[in-house]
């Protein structure tokens, strides 16, 4: 017989993005007041919420607007779902009102940690690929759903190095969803990097996915550190051609929503326009 | 365990100023990664401070403050972690006005993000009941922080810092002392009260006070730092 939390789970995962269709845009406050309300806009947004729970006095109105106008995915950075620590239930507290206040439906967050006994580190860190952290991880995730009453959504992480582990990434990916019944924000410039830097095949990877799992994708920008000889997810660059062909490819295998995620050297709103017109065409290519 | 200690050696490691064998290019970029995070938004944060202080103390502080623990989950926060962290561990007692120049750079961030209710226009007069809004702050300052190059100028100082709703940019005024009292003690008291705190210590009738705060406080009205109650 399932338990009450895990019944409640259940009801909420068939309501994952049912209002989020078609293509996506990260909103951030350096381009914010350049947005026409009467203009260009992407179908959906995609917002990072701790980076809107304190709203500067002259952003606060052009931020209602356009939450009203258009549907919202809030991305996480601080749930640090795979922290050996107990959940933070101040900081659920403040995402599920800052959540409820917009009328936001959709909540995601990281395969990683990013804090430990209390203290932040501000960076997505790499979890050990174990069973164990499967386990614990699926109890934090089912905890986080039922108090957010929302499901929760969790993104494939980039790793530059392996700690302590004994499966595969997309091994544990997919172990991981299928025992926590979340669902998977697939990052296809996540998968190219690691592929490149842990020398695999990003096709295979995609190949053994589970991709009934996954929900919605983001597509990136990264670059190539000379010193080190491997690929950084910065998130601070325009997206690579082989990465958009990656994700040409990953749209021919399954059909969600799609968005580009740019977190650091935020370029202006034509600019960003203009990468989501090269958006529509990798998506109207794999699509026809 | 094994998963704890996994993340335990991650985090030590991105904490600890100390360098990485050549062969370890993962952690050496997490490394890198933690500690830039910090670097920029304190940076950032606290132009002044960057400024006046060598990279290599700077990078020494910021690992110190990392192993110390900044808890809050929004970055924007952090800034006034690491003020509270150099004034309860006196690391920089070297610097007498470090802790009078974090606070006056510290509150421009403060009085940038605090979430303000949409303002009223409203006109003074001495009949009604005020204290300060929210978007202010009253402060007594020990050094002279707030202009530059006189960093290290001892005194008394007292500065009215506000959020000005119409160019939405923080300003700063240093006032003298009975605006100050008077301001204090009409947070705390109310106008009348603060009428009769200055009449008391001036000798003067309640009357000249009145004519002689009026225009400030007209004009503290307008620019929403007193409001109505």
């Amino acid at each position: 017989m399932p338990n009450v939390a895990q019944a409640s789970v259940d009801n909420l995962k068939v309501q994952v993005m049912n209002n989020i269709q078609g293509l996506g845009l990260g909103l951030r406050r350096d381009f914010l007041q350049e947005i026409d309300a009467d203009g260009f806009l992407p179908d959906w947004w995609e917002i990072a919420p701790e980076n809107w729970f304190d709203i500067p006095y002259h952003h606060r109105e052009k931020f209602e607007q356009m939450m009203s106008l258009r549907p919202t995915v809030a991305h996480g950075l601080s749930l640090s779902i795979g922290s050996q620590e107990p959940l933070d239930k101040k900081f659920l507290k403040q995402m599920k009102n800052f959540l409820d206040r917009y009328g936001i439906e959709n909540y995601s967050d990281h395969i990683s940690f990013t804090s430990l006994f209390g203290a932040q580190t501000y960076d997505l860190l790499p979890l050990s690929m174990t069973k164990k952290s499967i386990a614990h991880m699926s109890e934090k995730i089912k905890k986080v759903s039922d108090f957010m009453q929302r499901p929760l959504m969790l993104e494939n992480a980039t790793y530059y190095y392996v700690p302590d582990s004994d499966m595969r990434e997309v091994d544990f990916i997919n172990e991981l969803m299928e025992k926590s019944g979340a669902k998977l924000l697939l990052d296809v410039n996540n998968i190219y990097v690691n592929a490149q830097n842990h020398d695999f095949s990003a096709y295979n990877f995609l190949n053994e996915l589970d991709l009934s799992k996954a929900a919605y994708i983001h597509v990136a920008g990264h670059y190539k550190d000379e010193d080190l000889g491997m690929l950084i997810d910065s998130h601070g660059m325009p997206v690579k051609d082989e990465v958009w062909s990656f994700l040409e490819d990953t749209l021919r295998k399954v059909d969600i929503p799609v968005m580009i995620e740019r977190d650091n050297n935020i370029p202006s709103y034509d600019v960003m326009r203009e990468e989501y017109r090269i958006l529509e065409g990798v998506v109207n290519n794999a699509r026809t | 365990m094994r998963e704890l200690n996994a993340q335990k050696e991650i985090v030590d490691i991105a904490f600890v100023n100390k360098k990485l064998p050549k062969d370890s290019q993962g952690l050496k970029i997490y490394k890198s990664l933690v500690f830039h995070r910090f670097y920029e938004v304190l940076s950032n944060g606290y132009p002044i401070f960057f400024q006046t202080i060598s990279e290599k103390k700077f990078e020494k502080l910021i690992y110190a403050f990392m192993r110390y623990g900044a808890k809050s989950t929004v970055m924007w926060k952090m800034p006034n972690e690491f003020r509270k962290f150099v004034k309860k561990s006196k690391v920089l007692k070297e610097v007498p006005y470090i802790n009078d120049l974090l606070w006056f750079e510290w509150i421009e961030v403060a009085l940038m993000m605090k979430n303000y209710k949409l303002q009223k226009k409203t006109k003074f007069s001495f009949k009604n009941e005020y204290k300060l809004n929210n978007n202010t702050i009253l402060k007594k300052l020990q050094y002279k922080v707030f202009e530059d190059g006189s960093y290290d100028k001892k005194g008394e100082y007292y500065l009215l810092a506000y959020y000005d709703f119409n160019d939405f940019q923080v300003y700063y005024r240093e006032i003298a002392l009975p605006m100050y009292l008077f301001l204090k003690e009409l947070d705390k008291n109310g106008l009348q009260k603060a009428i009769k705190l200055i009449a008391d210590m001036s000798d003067e009738k309640k009357k000249a006070v009145k004519e002689f705060f009026k225009e400030p406080l007209e004009e503290l009205v307008g620019l929403n730092i007193m409001k109505r109650i």
